[in-house]
């Protein structure tokens, strides 16, 4: 514990450390009351709203928390008539994954431009979807409208081999060759480093 | 002192009042930390005190497993404590054992006083420490060393957790013990203080100290806990103050690592 409560403007707090009393502040994110003192609970850069007379610490490594706007990495478990239920692997800019593994939800008006007849076509249950945050609370609600988003990776439904894009941008079966329907992310079958079965890399780059 | 059996006791504290390796009773062995050694691993710390060499990663908060653990108000904190069969004189028996198990529930225990569990309901923090080198206090310098990995992968807590062992040798109260003064030494005190609040969040005892001599014992362990938490914090810094560090959030997601 420092004795000296720390000002927003210094660099680095880490757990324990005073960062006012409960008179100047309120503790936000990051941040506890204990006693009438307000100290940090995890290691970052402190940050003053003061707006909201908050006090808060912005995390250096911080564990995944779901925003609106965040792109998502996504397993969908169920497709309904009027929705697809997915549960949340991992945040797409980082490798941990979200704590809790939670569920989120397309709405079949969500799931690409334009009209959609039935959700059957543009999902598969299994399949791993690149997804964008509309709603984060109280219930976690995804789109996969932009071109951008969609089925990243996807199993055949009769043999279970991963479905490979065709010439035309159709999905086809490199083993039994069937066709299937899906709405695909432009990227499909390219996963950004930390996608769940992306190669392993290091959360911290090499300085040189 | 004296000799049991046929085998020669050392003689643990001089007539210059050093200890076996020329110590002060007040004075820590050597210790250096090294905070985020590990990539694959959410948080983790290397921890060098003595001739005790202790790995700690953190994993988490993620799925529990087992199941059944599962608390829905919270997350829960577990913690495998481990010897490396090369850690110790003869070869330890590697795998689960009653010391270890032991070790592992009451530095589980530490930490969750100390992390804001009910952050990450339906979850489990764990720890892993793994004792490459023994030398007396390893369960203190696991629990230091865990504690820099929790900070290091962004767990919320109260504070970071220094821990220490006290003991008596040859009638005096002495801090950190070495090998040769726990074998053959009187009592052995270890604690973990959150430097906070003052409180302990662990604290055992094996062997005997008169209620004084306690008393001594408890305050000698505070002040060298608290040396060991500024070696904690500068680890830390080290680590991140140069900025050489980027948060999983700084990946963009084209999937582009600067």
């Amino acid at each position: 514990m420092s004795t000296e409560p720390v000002p927003a403007s210094k660099g680095l707090v880490l757990p324990g450390d005073l960062l006012g009393t409960a008179e100047e502040f309120v503790p936000g994110l990051g941040a506890y009351e204990d006693g009438g003192r307000v100290y940090a609970a995890l290691l970052g850069h402190p940050h003053i709203d003061p707006q909201a007379r908050a006090i808060s610490v912005r995390a250096l490594h911080a564990v995944p928390r779901l925003a609106e706007g965040d792109l998502v990495y996504a397993r969908v478990d169920e497709i309904k008539s009027a929705m697809a239920i997915l549960t949340i692997v991992s945040s797409a800019g980082s490798n941990r994954g979200v704590p809790g593994a939670p569920e989120g939800t397309v709405h079949i008006s969500k799931a690409r431009d334009g009209y959609t007849e039935s959700l059957a076509t543009e999902f598969g249950v299994g399949d791993l979807v690149l997804a964008k945050v509309l709603q984060a609370h109280p219930t976690i609600k995804l789109t996969t409208a932009p071109p951008a988003l969609g089925v990243v990776a996807a199993r055949c439904q009769s043999c279970h081999a991963l479905l490979a894009l065709g010439p035309r941008g159709a999905l086809g079966c490199p083993r039994c060759g069937a066709t299937e329907s899906r709405k695909i992310a432009q990227g499909y079958g390219e996963l950004a480093p930390g996608a769940p079965g992306a190669p392993a890399h290091e959360h911290e780059p090499p300085s040189a | 002192m004296g000799s049991v059996g046929a085998k020669e006791i050392p003689e643990l504290i001089g007539a210059d009042g050093r200890r076996i390796d020329g110590r002060r009773p007040d004075e820590l062995r050597p210790i250096r930390i090294v905070a985020g050694p590990l990539h694959r691993a959410d948080g983790s710390a290397f921890v060098e005190w003595g001739d005790n060499k202790v790995m700690a990663a953190v994993y988490g908060p993620r799925e529990v497993h087992p199941r059944h653990l599962q608390q829905n108000t919270k997350a829960i904190v577990q913690c495998k404590y481990n010897m490396a069969a090369f850690s110790v004189d003869e070869r330890k028996r590697p795998g689960l054992d009653r010391r270890s198990q032991e070790i592992s529930k009451v530095i589980a225990e530490a930490f969750e006083s100390v992390v804001f569990s009910e952050e990450y309901p339906r979850t489990s923090v764990d720890i892993y420490i793994e004792v490459l080198q023994a030398n007396a206090g390893t369960r203190c310098a696991g629990l230091v060393a865990a504690s820099v990995a929790l900070a290091d992968a962004g767990i919320p807590m109260v504070d970071l957790l220094p821990a220490v062992a006290v003991g008596k040798v040859a009638g005096r109260i002495v801090l950190d013990l070495k090998k040769e003064e726990d074998n053959y030494g009187e009592a052995d005190l270890p604690m973990a203080l959150v430097p906070q609040s003052g409180r302990l969040v662990l604290l055992q005892m094996e062997g005997h100290m008169t209620r004084p001599e306690l008393g001594e014992a408890l305050d000698l362990g505070v002040i060298g806990c608290r040396k060991i938490y500024d070696v904690m914090k500068q680890a830390l810094r080290d680590r991140y103050a140069a900025g050489s560090v980027v948060s999983g959030a700084a990946f963009s997601a084209a999937g582009v690592a600067p």
